[in-house]
């Protein structure tokens, strides 16, 4: 079995409502797709994101120049490739474009294994079927109290049982505003997770982080800049609410440097930037020889397959953005996720969606 | 979700007003067969790819940056990350280089601080000192600093590809042409063989030629403090790169036992690694690629915080750049002359009794040759 052609498409998918923070205006999710063939007609695919149609087109060009390393190659030697193309990247720099090209054949070769294998993906992974909880994302800081209070409320009648909230407002008084008028409208049975987007310093993190912890906070994510590691270790030996991060890292190195530096209670894995599935099973693996629990961060449709083979997997982040890109998106059911039982990871792109949404050479 | 901050194009008119705002960002990309391929122990090099920068004013100021890449494919994703930073720079003043980097830099984060973007924003980062020191109508080594007049240039070939013979004739051919110090390739599957091709080039050059050798990451922790104790005998200026660029620690380790100096830093772009590597006490001399580093403005920073730890800073391919940088800086140790790697310019550096001069001309000092150009550009302009 070799690998035979690579199709990329950008798709740009427009928000119903545009995001808007102190530092975001965006209006439109852009997606790059990648479909690899093999010469036995057997198809894997995966997809990057990124805000910005320019960045979009920087990732399909690094996945293209990376391809040359794979094409003609068995994917079932996805782990031997894999380090092929890392060594590739010594130019162009580990980390960055190149890890998100990586991920990105990464993962639709291993589609491809599974889909050979005719298994679905967690039960070629190795996992067990099981449900597992997700949690709903929203809450913006551009959005009044009244309207995050009622979307609070929404999300738990919709029967998720962890929600996660924005914050970082200029005005730390209005943080905690913010959050206890959120606490006080779900109860005190739905956790209750912050994200402050890297937005805090270290001048006034520490107090911050206590003015919020009478509101009981499942745990507080990226609080600080995402590689300022010694501040972050500082910040979380101060309080008592556990610090999730890791979204921004790239690779299983980075991973290591940020569990032994103690900054981090709860490790976010991205999977377009980690190196896609293979470098995300074995960035978990680390995390659970250090007993520390990992969250999935988006790309909910693949990281369900993922959660059933890594037993350190806490949750879910539910994301729904994403699903129109796909013919039978996994649904959610009384706040749980399950993967389904389809070849491989089991996605189809839906083409009426690239059709209708695709971007212009 | 990532951080991310939208491009702010600044209104801020620097001197001259309106009229020295950035009206156009153009980039072309060049083909450079080389004749012979040149192998280092990370890969052979059949042709280099020049990516070239010009970035103009509507006072009709033209800053140039040019890069590199040793593939199509990876000089087309610099290329389209240049494209994705292109809206930062179009309206923006030249007089802020340093805000202008900040703006840049955030505008890639979600891309990612190292990789590819960053050496895009590198060769923009360069174009845009070429046109600050220019409408400064300095040249920029004085512009930042000019803390030396002339630094030693040495003489870098030795592949991997060259029989013994031919490896000691280039050396010997350098020594001929002045320099007198040079450096090469080690890396061979034998590592016998290095101990052979050095010994023989010792022979040849005699006590007083400085001489380097590169490793390209080939080696590990062991290897480097095993193969270090034959090396010892050949009197190294230093031993480079001999393991991959992000084992900090090892490098470490590596440097504290092996006797001679110890050189890496052109593969690393963030700067937290630089600061890894000098908190670590990992090098005794520094040698940040300025492309990979997102560029001049990073660049400085580099060096300023190796001259606080009395480490001196080397410089990495691309001369006509690096003369400056180490002419600017007083830590600066010598500038890299590739003989085998072509650069589109006009004036070609001089070299007199083995030291380089920087240009007095404003800017980089560079005019690019529009003919070579037009020969080897690949693509259509942009």
């Amino acid at each position: 079995m070799k690998i035979a052609s690579l199709e990329t498409t950008i798709v740009r998918l427009p928000f119903d409502k545009p995001i808007r923070t102190p530092v975001h205006y965006i209006e439109t999710l852009e997606n790059v797709l990648v479909t690899l063939r093999t010469d036995e007609g057997l198809e894997g695919i995966s997809y990057l994101w990124a805000f910005g149609l320019s960045r979009a087109r920087v990732l399909e060009a690094m996945v293209r120049d990376l391809y040359s390393v794979v094409e003609g190659s068995d994917p079932r030697q996805r782990l031997a490739l894999w380090d092929a193309m890392r060594r590739d990247l010594n130019f162009l720099g580990r980390g960055g474009v190149g890890y998100f090209a990586l991920s990105a054949l990464d993962t639709a070769m291993t589609d491809i294994a599974a889909r050979a294998a005719g298994e679905p993906m967690w039960r070629f992974l190795g996992g067990a079927e099981r449900e597992l909880e997700a949690y709903a994302g929203g809450m913006f800081l551009s959005d009044q109290i009244e309207t995050i209070v009622e979307e609070a409320q929404g999300y738990v009648k919709q029967g998720y049982r962890s929600i996660k909230m924005r914050v970082g407002a200029a005005d730390a008084q209005e943080d905690v505003a913010r959050v206890a008028a959120v606490r006080e409208a779900i109860g005190p049975h739905t956790r209750l997770l912050l994200d402050v987007v890297q937005g805090w310093s270290m001048t006034d993190a520490i107090k911050r982080a206590r003015s919020l912890e009478p509101y009981d906070i499942f745990y507080i994510e990226d609080p600080l800049l995402y590689d300022e590691l010694d501040a972050m270790a500082a910040l979380a030996s101060a309080i008592d609410t556990p610090i999730a991060a890791g979204e921004n890292n790239y690779g299983k190195e980075e991973f290591l440097r940020l569990i032994q530096s103690g900054a981090v209670d709860i490790p976010m894995i991205d999977l377009q930037r980690v190196g896609g599935i293979s470098e995300w099973l074995r960035a978990a693996s680390l995390c659970e020889a250090h007993a520390l629990p990992v969250v999935p961060h988006v790309f909910h449709e693949i990281s369900v397959h993922l959660a059933m083979a890594a037993p350190n997997v806490l949750f879910l982040e539910h994301v729904p953005w994403w699903d129109r890109l796909f013919d039978k998106p996994p649904q959610l059911q009384d706040g749980k996720l399950r993967p389904g039982s389809e070849p491989g990871l089991g996605l189809r792109f839906a083409q009426d969606a690239i059709e209708t949404y695709r971007a212009e050479r | 979700m990532a951080r991310e901050t939208r491009p702010e194009t600044s209104a801020t008119d620097g001197p001259g007003g309106g009229r020295s705002l950035i009206e156009r960002v153009e980039t072309s990309l060049l083909a450079l067969p080389l004749d012979p391929p040149f192998t280092a122990a990370i890969r052979r090099f059949d042709r280099v790819y020049c990516i070239l920068a010009e970035i103009a004013c509507g006072d009709g100021a033209v800053g140039v940056g040019t890069g590199f890449a040793f593939s199509s494919g990876d000089a087309k994703v610099i290329l389209s990350a240049i494209q994705a930073a292109k809206p930062v720079l179009l309206g923006a003043s030249t007089s802020q280089p340093e805000k202008l980097w900040r703006q840049l830099s955030d505008n890639a984060t979600f891309l990612g601080r190292s990789g590819a973007a960053s050496s895009a924003i590198g060769i923009l980062d360069t174009a845009l000192w070429d046109l600050h020191a220019k409408k400064a109508g300095m040249p920029l080594w004085r512009m930042l600093g000019g803390a030396q007049d002339q630094v030693i240039a040495y003489a870098s070939g030795g592949s991997l590809g060259l029989s013994n013979d031919e490896l000691v004739a280039e050396m010997q051919g350098f020594v001929d042409a002045g320099f007198a110090a040079v450096k090469l390739k080690i890396g061979r599957q034998d590592w016998h063989e290095d101990i052979e091709r050095l010994a023989e080039c010792r022979t040849a050059l005699g006590d007083r030629v400085r001489i380097a050798a590169d490793a390209n990451q080939s080696w590990s922790l062991k290897e480097t403090v095993q193969r270090a104790g034959h090396l010892a005998q050949f009197d190294l200026w230093w031993l480079e790169e001999p393991l991959p660029c992000d084992a900090f620690e090892e490098l470490g380790e590596v440097r504290a036992s092996v006797p001679m100096p110890l050189a890496s830093g052109e593969t690393n772009a963030n700067l937290s690694d630089f600061a890894r590597l000098l908190n670590g006490r990992a090098v005794d001399i520094l040698m940040p690629n300025v492309q990979r580093v997102g560029g001049i403005t990073p660049w400085r920073k580099i060096a300023a915080a190796a001259e606080m730890r009395n480490v001196p800073i080397g410089a990495h391919v691309q001369p006509e750049i690096q003369m400056h940088l180490m002419c600017a800086v007083p830590n600066g140790l010598a500038v890299e002359h590739v003989a085998w790697w072509p650069w589109p310019y006009e004036e070609p550096l001089s070299f007199e009794g083995g030291m380089a001069k920087p240009p007095e001309a404003p800017g980089l000092g560079v005019t690019l040759d529009r003919d070579f150009v037009n020969r080897h550009r690949v693509g259509h302009p942009s």
